[in-house]
């Protein structure tokens, strides 16, 4: 019998060393504990289970009152749920063909330390982490209301991962809430290993290449968007929190736009939209103006634009092209490399390729600093980088083509395409279009705090109100 | 819960902008002439009423379709298909001027490529496309476009910084042959009968104070739209000349320099948007014509495939002249005749293979 429990269960888990099903005495019966080793708090096992139940005396139904445990004693229905059961933390308890278990879980998790993506001069230093209970509890701290509502599910068949859907109730839209849930509830996929998992499945839009979903680390963002309406998905193992709906001008704000005065929020906005929109067109309005409008340069920058370019042996579109393709691979390079070969790399593409390339005639220095003025710019807004990095590319195949004529083309097509994505009821594009005017002053404005006295119009809400003026 | 292109419903906003689009951008045009003294006394009256004209179409236009649109107006079925396709005729034949105008030769050769068809098809994709979007997508594509604007508005004060340039910036399509009376100004008026197949309907109940005032305005403005079209018709062809590059009171294109650039964009950008509008209602008033109250992908490929090719016909070969004006129109209008026909045979014929499968 013995023999028999043993291998039955190591040969439901594949022989995996690491699983440990232990003989134990349990009210005065023959029992088993079964764990897997390292997902278990060891010292909480034998204090709070073993050590009780070993010297309990009584009927089996009395097992869960003789636990010393926060967590419930709960009775499994058969083997093939205790199995489940052992392969996501718990600990299983067998005596004869009954099982109960308990979770003792103790997973290892970084702290709480300021997320590299996101880090701030004034502000919140706080980061989600991978552990979705610590991600919940961050959020907690920040809504105390009961109204915040927390519904947790479990998507991938394999991974079992624990994916949970945040919202202030009556602030979110239902629509959209019971949309987004629909949606993860009918994931069919074996695994899911990051947050960037679900919010590809459950996005719309799915062939676009602006992402359809918004990603944080920080719960304070979080929270600010779900105060707006917004849903938030949290997912175990991604520190990466998801919020929908999610709209175009949310990649040209920061959190820290909101603790600083508004006037300077305006003013780097704007920086950020006129980098944007430098790094989007610039490679393609040098190559337009150079190759086939050369007139619409002012006669002194004509001349030494002419003299930079005369002995470059590429015509002005392709010379872009291997610019902006060299940046790409220098980029893409640098960033898998090691930090102290990715250093190197940086000396190499820089002066290496660059200079040389100038000096030998190949690559003509304009060009490089159109190149080196769209990279900075793009970098302003790191959200978009993917999606506008592309467009950057197709923008200078229409003015290498049409010249002016078809950058613009291109760009009303651009424009066309932004303006018609909706993702969960909200159009990607508001509130510049459709224009919701009054949502203009956080949109590329910002403006005082008291002057949001409504939520955004651009996001669905059945709660429109944030501020209630005493005087009304 | 994604958005699905509407042909109809645009808010107020949006509708406004179409109204500018379609009426003040083409023809605030004439201020810098009247401003730099360029033009006569004759030509301020003959700008002035055609100003008042065109914008009072464009009004009443917009007040009918805060009513519904042609779709909703009460009367006999018959007549409403017969009013659809003549305005759906004329919005292509619109179109395909745009088109033209834009790929002509003189805009070729300011832009160096001089490659008429290249330009034409470029053009028509682009309009096409957002005329596929409809109504709500030109009007939201048209925000961005207006946003832009501004901003290139506020550019042109920082960076031309030359006295009287600065109007180029309202030199859209100003017509060279402006001295030349009505005539040649009646062609390019009445842009805003596109809306007459906007749906507007839901933007304020206050409008519905309207309807009458709306019926009769539309009535006024399509009649004087077309009197003004059919008396312009022929002589207009000998004084068009108005393409783009001469346009900007320049003999040359290669006079033109780093000050006109402003302009020269907010042109490119305004064409596809106003050929997209008609388009859009050519598609509409298809729709209509045959009976279908929705929209149907086929009307907008029909019209779009259509317009590059009318906008051939208006041209000669190397796009330099328009072609025989009075042979070219009629050629358009038997084309797009057959066209209504064929349409409405295919659709009579799907309803009677309808029937036969019930």
């Amino acid at each position: 019998m013995d023999n028999d429990v043993q291998k039955k269960w190591r040969e439901a888990f594949g022989n995996s060393f690491d699983l440990v099903v232990a003989p134990s005495r349990l009210l005065k019966r023959n029992g088993w504990v079964i764990y897997i080793d390292g997902m278990i708090d060891r010292a909480l096992l034998e204090d709070g289970v073993l050590r009780p139940l070993s010297e309990g005396i009584g009927e089996l139904g009395a097992l869960p009152m003789a636990v010393h445990s926060s967590s419930p004693l709960e009775e499994v229905a058969d083997f093939d749920q205790a199995v489940q059961k052992v392969a996501t933390g718990d600990v299983v308890l067998q005596v004869d063909d009954l099982f109960w278990c308990v979770s003792l879980r103790k997973v290892e998790k970084r702290a709480v330390t300021e997320p590299p993506t996101s880090s701030v001069i004034k502000g919140p230093r706080e980061g989600f982490g991978e552990e979705i209970a610590q991600n919940v509890s961050l959020l907690r701290r920040r809504i105390k209301d009961n109204s915040l509502v927390v519904n947790r599910y479990t998507v991938g068949k394999v991974t079992q991962t624990p994916v949970a859907v945040c919202y202030v109730d009556g602030v979110a839209s239902k629509r959209v809430v019971d949309e987004v849930t629909r949606r993860i509830q009918g994931i069919d996929i074996d695994g899911v290993v990051d947050s960037s998992y679900i919010g590809q499945l459950i996005e719309d839009n799915k062939g676009s290449i602006f992402e359809q979903y918004g990603s944080q680390e920080k719960p304070d963002i979080v929270t600010a968007k779900m105060l707006e309406g917004r849903v938030a998905v949290l997912v175990d193992g991604s520190p990466m929190a998801l919020t929908f709906p999610y709209l175009l001008v949310e990649g040209f704000q920061d959190g820290e736009d909101y603790y600083r005065k508004p006037k300077r929020t305006v003013f780097l906005r704007v920086i950020r939209v006129c980098a944007v929109l430098m790094a989007l067109l610039l490679p393609a309005a040098y190559v337009a103006l150079q190759e086939y409008h050369y007139q619409f340069f002012p006669l002194d920058f004509l001349v030494t634009l002419l003299g930079a370019t005369a002995k470059v042996p590429f015509a002005a579109g392709l010379e872009m092209f291997v610019v902006l393709l060299l940046f790409e691979i220098l980029n893409e390079a640098s960033v898998r490399m090691p930090k102290y070969v990715g250093m190197a790399l940086s000396i190499v593409g820089a002066i290496v390729l660059g200079e040389t390339a100038v000096s030998a005639g190949l690559l003509s220095s304009p060009a490089v600093l159109v190149m080196a003025l769209s990279a900075i710019g793009l970098y302003t807004t790191p959200t978009h980088i993917g999606s506008l990095g592309i467009m950057r590319f197709v923008f200078l195949v229409a003015a290498a083509l049409l010249g002016l004529v078809g950058l613009v083309l291109s760009f009303m097509l651009f424009a066309a395409y932004t303006v018609s994505l909706n993702n969960y009821g909200a159009d990607f594009a508001a509130p510049l279009s459709p224009a919701f005017t009054r949502d203009w002053k956080d949109a590329l404005a910002k403006g005082k705090l008291e002057d949001m006295v409504e939520r955004p119009y651009s996001i669905p809400t059945p709660n429109r109100r944030r501020i209630s003026h005493d005087d009304e | 819960m994604t958005m699905s292109s509407h042909r109809a419903r645009l808010s107020g906003l949006e509708g406004g902008i179409a109204v500018f689009l379609l009426t003040v951008t083409f023809r605030i045009n004439v201020l810098p002439s009247l401003l730099a003294k360029q033009v006569g006394v004759t030509a301020v009256w003959v700008i002035a009423l055609s100003l008042v004209v065109d914008t009072s179409v464009s009004i009443a236009c917009y007040y009918v379709a805060r009513l519904g649109g042609v779709s909703r107006l009460p009367l006999p079925d018959p007549l409403k298909r017969i009013a659809s396709a003549l305005v759906a005729v004329l919005c292509l034949f619109k179109a395909g001027l745009y088109v033209y105008e834009a790929g002509s030769f003189a805009t070729g050769l300011l832009f160096d490529t001089g490659n008429f068809w290249v330009l034409s098809i470029g053009f028509a994709v682009v309009a096409g496309v957002l005329a596929a979007k409809g109504a709500r997508g030109i009007a939201r594509t048209s925000i961005i476009f207006c946003l832009m604007g501004a901003i290139l508005a506020v550019l042109t004060v920082f960076f031309v910084g030359q006295e009287g340039e600065g109007y180029n910036l309202f030199a859209l399509l100003r017509p060279a042959g402006l001295g030349k009376g009505l005539l040649a100004q009646g062609l390019w008026m009445g842009d805003g009968l596109v809306l007459l197949f906007v749906d507007l309907s839901d933007a304020s109940p206050k409008a519905r104070r309207w309807l009458p005032v709306g019926w009769t305005l539309g009535a006024v403005a399509v009649l004087t739209f077309f009197v003004m079209f059919f008396y312009t018709f022929g002589p207009a062809g000998e004084y068009i000349d108005h393409a783009f590059a001469r346009t900007l009171m320049k003999e040359s294109p290669h006079e033109l320099g780093a000050v006109d650039w402003p302009v020269i964009l907010m042109w490119l950008n305004a064409v596809p948007l106003v050929v997209a509008y008609h388009l859009n209602a050519a598609a509409a008033g298809l729709e209509i014509t045959v009976g279908k109250g929705r929209h149907q992908l086929w009307a907008t490929i029909a019209t779009a495939s259509s317009i590059g090719i009318f906008a051939g016909m208006f041209g000669n070969k190397q796009g330099t002249e328009y072609a025989s004006f009075w042979g070219v129109s009629v050629a358009v209008f038997a084309i797009v005749v057959l066209g209504v026909i064929f349409a409405i045979s295919g659709v009579l014929h799907a309803k009677s293979k309808k029937k036969v499968v019930a």
